[in-house]
């Protein structure tokens, strides 16, 4: 082996224990004379690279990888790019790297793992399941650092999905691997607290979907200490301290009840699902979140949309917006879809999504939106795809309001309606201070035909029929994210925007 | 936001032993000779910044590293937060946010050294950090116990350490009686089975009427930490430099990003920041 190579390794673990405060000489002549590099082992390569990385050199821990064939060091480059925030990078090597000839089937395996751990810090869940389930196929190479990551990158996506059994099968098998990981490790081993941490933040979670006051309190003490303790000892701005302590902060400022959204997502997620293959997949672009909002008629849509979309700063479009704004300039598409709405028709498919791709083509639309009554169904979410991978870009995530049908009906069916200011009233939430009389205008109120029992009835059949192969389209897609819709308006938006926070960036 | 009022004065009986502070919502911290009269599991009274008395037992004892750990039997009500802990690097402005009474001052000063090895009296060598004082006073018992705290402006405060005995004629000879001792964070938690990953581990998937319950030393200890009943030395604890390079080892031999930055709890964080904004905004 090379001498330089070790030398400088040493330098720098020299500058770790606070011996020496700079790698000195060493690095500059080994950086110079790549073949001292390349004599070096694997694994001598890649240690240097992750100790220059911890001392501050993070671009000289990526030269050191730099030029270097092996799967092994291209995985640690996947690594140091992740460790940065570098989601895209960090991709974008280890796909690469997938090509990169190793006879190791244990590297492999670390390669797919890590791709499943970056796709899904960087919001591509149906990727990391995809990759997450390459990795987890590679059965001869057993190991507990990788099984750790495994269960936690799946505990995850279940959580995300809201995927009760999945997340109780992820999280026996995290407990599984870690206690072996500890085994190895030893308990003295500082590693060992970020074990614990992780072990802690998936117990936070499982207790939250179990309602377990008791559990997600002492799961939440746990990570307290393991994440002060991971402080003490690595200081407090280390990768592994700050991951404890943002967990704990987080755990902390979630409500102590189970979150309703994990349970309500159940039904949808139950159903078998196929991801499909990652290299068909694209990253969102870098800019904005793309979110399609879909619910029944009455799950408040529309108020959502509006509080949604102001809170990112993205436009909201609204497929009655854009239908309003044609018909009303008298646009080409206007007049054609007015000749339909004048016969009583529906608007052809090509009609509407015309409308909708000029909207989506405008300049505001370009830094992400909110999509409100389209697609409806399954052919239209199909050419949305299509259209967004014509714009180079793809849906971000598709948020499900959802609310119990006779929720539904209560709601519509206490809706009274001014005669002469069309303001709407409820009878429940939002009643005028005399019953029947329009507080605005002292017009008289009245229910809409559209608000009658029957005629709910009748439109959440059709949007069951419509709608619920379009749920089912998303949920395949991996991007689909349902919340429960009942309660305050408040109390739906700020589930809603917990439920978009890992999407948005 | 994290304050300088987190250490506590401890009584037994209404004798004051000395001081303290807290850790979290279940445990204290305190060096052993503060309360060597109270064997594990005695009750004690223990004051807070803010006036609020609360009971305490002790916990265990760590007593050739002059530390022990106490439990807090009652949940507080003051939200007195103990800052975050940290390492100390040569060079750091420290300051001791307790004072025996108001007639004493504030310690404060340099850090000389962020890591050495002491040799505390009951004869355990302990990872400690080495103080420079500037309030002369040369004898600075009833100090010990309390936290040192390293002082960023326009920071918060972070944990560094606690005081312990000092013994300025055994430590060396020569030296200046206004250097200080304090173990280091890092060393003072590695000490306690109740701290310890093993415990940890076990708390977290004890059965649901399990509730978070320390082990007054005298039961049956847990094997993976310093055996702190016990009290026996353990001098081969690998150095916190060394675990450091141990830890780069590991992660670049197992070839796997950390877990705990993937979880899903981590990035729900920005979320609640950016939440808090706008309830700011509103």
């Amino acid at each position: 082996m090379s001498e330089l190579l070790r030398e400088t390794i040493n330098a720098a673990e020299r500058v770790i224990a606070g011996v020496d405060s700079r790698v000195g000489d060493y690095l500059g002549r080994l950086l110079s004379s790549p073949g001292e590099l390349r004599s070096g082992e694997d694994f001598e390569r890649v240690y240097l690279a992750a100790l220059l990385d911890f001392i501050g050199l993070h671009d000289e821990a990526v030269d050191v990888l730099r030029d270097a064939p092996d799967a092994m060091s291209r995985n640690m480059e996947g690594m140091l790019a992740a460790a940065h925030g570098q989601h895209e990078q960090a991709r974008n090597i280890l796909v690469e790297a997938l090509d990169a000839s190793t006879d190791s089937p244990l590297v492999r395996k670390q390669m797919l793992v890590n791709l499943a751990a970056v796709s899904l810090r960087a919001g591509s869940v149906g990727e990391a399941e995809a990759w997450i389930g390459a990795a987890a196929a590679i059965e001869q190479a057993e190991n507990p650092a990788v099984d750790v990551l495994i269960a936690t990158v799946r505990a995850s996506i279940a959580s995300r999905r809201g995927d009760l059994q999945a997340l109780r099968s992820a999280a026996a098998s995290l407990e599984e691997a870690s206690k072996s990981r500890l085994a190895e490790l030893g308990t003295e081993h500082p590693q060992a607290l970020a074990i614990v941490a992780n072990m802690a933040s998936a117990e936070i979670m499982l207790a939250r979907a179990d309602n377990s006051a008791v559990r997600l309190e002492r799961a939440i003490d746990v990570l307290e200490v393991a994440a002060f303790r991971l402080a003490a000892e690595f200081g407090v701005d280390h990768p592994q301290a700050k991951a404890a302590m943002a967990s704990l902060a987080a755990a902390r400022a979630e409500p102590a009840s189970v979150d309703a959204a994990v349970l309500l997502t159940e039904q949808v997620t139950a159903e078998e699902r196929t991801p499909s293959a990652p290299d068909e997949q694209r990253l969102a672009g870098p800019l904005g979140v793309r979110i399609v909002l879909t619910g029944p008629p009455g799950a408040g849509k529309g108020t959502q949309a509006h509080f949604i979309a102001s809170h990112l700063a993205i436009p909201r479009i609204s497929i009655g917006d854009i239908f309003r704004y044609n018909v009303t300039h008298n646009t080409g598409l206007g007049t054609k879809a007015k000749e339909h709405m004048d016969r009583g028709d529906l608007v052809p498919h090509a009609v509407t999504v015309a409308m909708v791709r000029d909207r989506l083509a405008e300049d505001d639309a370009q830094a992400g939106f909110l999509l409100d009554g389209f697609p409806r169904n399954v052919p239209q979410a199909e050419t949305l795809k299509k259209m967004l991978a014509e714009f180079e870009t793809r849906l971000t995530v598709v948020l499900e309001l959802v609310v119990d049908e006779d929720e539904v009906v209560r709601r519509l069916s206490d809706r009274r309606t001014c005669r002469r200011c069309e303001r709407v009233w409820h009878m429940l939430y939002d009643p005028p201070a005399r019953p029947g009389i329009c507080d605005d205008c002292g017009g008289e109120l009245f229910q809409r035909d559209d608000d009658k029992e029957d005629v709910i009835r009748h439109r959440l059949e059709v949007y069951n029929s419509q709608t619920a192969p379009l749920i089912a389209f998303y949920a395949d897609e991996g991007i689909l994210v349902g919340i429960d819709a009942t309660g305050s308006v408040e109390e739906v938006t700020s589930r809603a925007l917990s439920a978009l926070a890992p999407y948005v960036r | 936001v994290a304050g300088t009022d987190y250490w506590i004065e401890i009584f037994q009986q209404g004798t004051r032993l000395g001081a303290g502070f807290l850790l979290n919502q279940h445990h204290a911290l305190t060096a052993f000779h503060c309360v060597r009269s109270a064997e594990p599991g005695q009750y004690l009274e223990l004051s807070l910044a803010t006036g609020e008395q609360i009971p305490g037992r002790v916990c265990e004892h760590a007593r050739g590293a002059d530390l022990a750990l106490i439990d807090l039997l009652k949940p507080r009500e003051s939200t007195l937060v103990t800052p975050s802990a940290d390492i100390a690097d040569r060079g750091d402005k420290w300051s001791a946010p307790y004072r025996p009474s108001t007639g004493d001052p504030y310690l404060s000063g340099d850090v000389l050294e962020g890591k050495i090895t002491y040799r505390c009296e009951a004869g355990l060598h302990i990872e400690a950090l080495q103080l420079g004082c500037s309030e002369r006073l040369g004898d600075y018992s009833g100090y010990s116990g309390g936290p040192v705290e390293r002082l960023v402006t326009g920071r918060e405060p972070s944990l560094l350490g606690i005081l312990v005995e000092q013994f300025p004629d055994r430590q060396a000879p020569g030296r200046a009686s206004d250097v200080l001792f304090a173990a280091t964070i890092a060393e003072a938690l590695r000490r306690f089975n109740c701290l310890g990953v093993g415990h940890l581990v076990n708390v977290l998937y004890a059965d649901e009427q399990t509730p978070w319950k320390c082990r007054p030393a005298g039961e049956a200890q847990l094997s993976d930490t310093a055996s702190p009943g016990s009290r026996v030395p353990v001098e081969s604890r690998i150095t916190a430099a060394d675990s450091i390079v141990e830890t780069i080892r590991e992660w670049a031999r197992s070839g796997v990003l950390d877990p705990a930055q993937v979880s899903e709890l981590t990035l729900r964080v920005a979320l609640r920041l950016v939440d808090s904004n706008w309830a700011d905004d509103a």
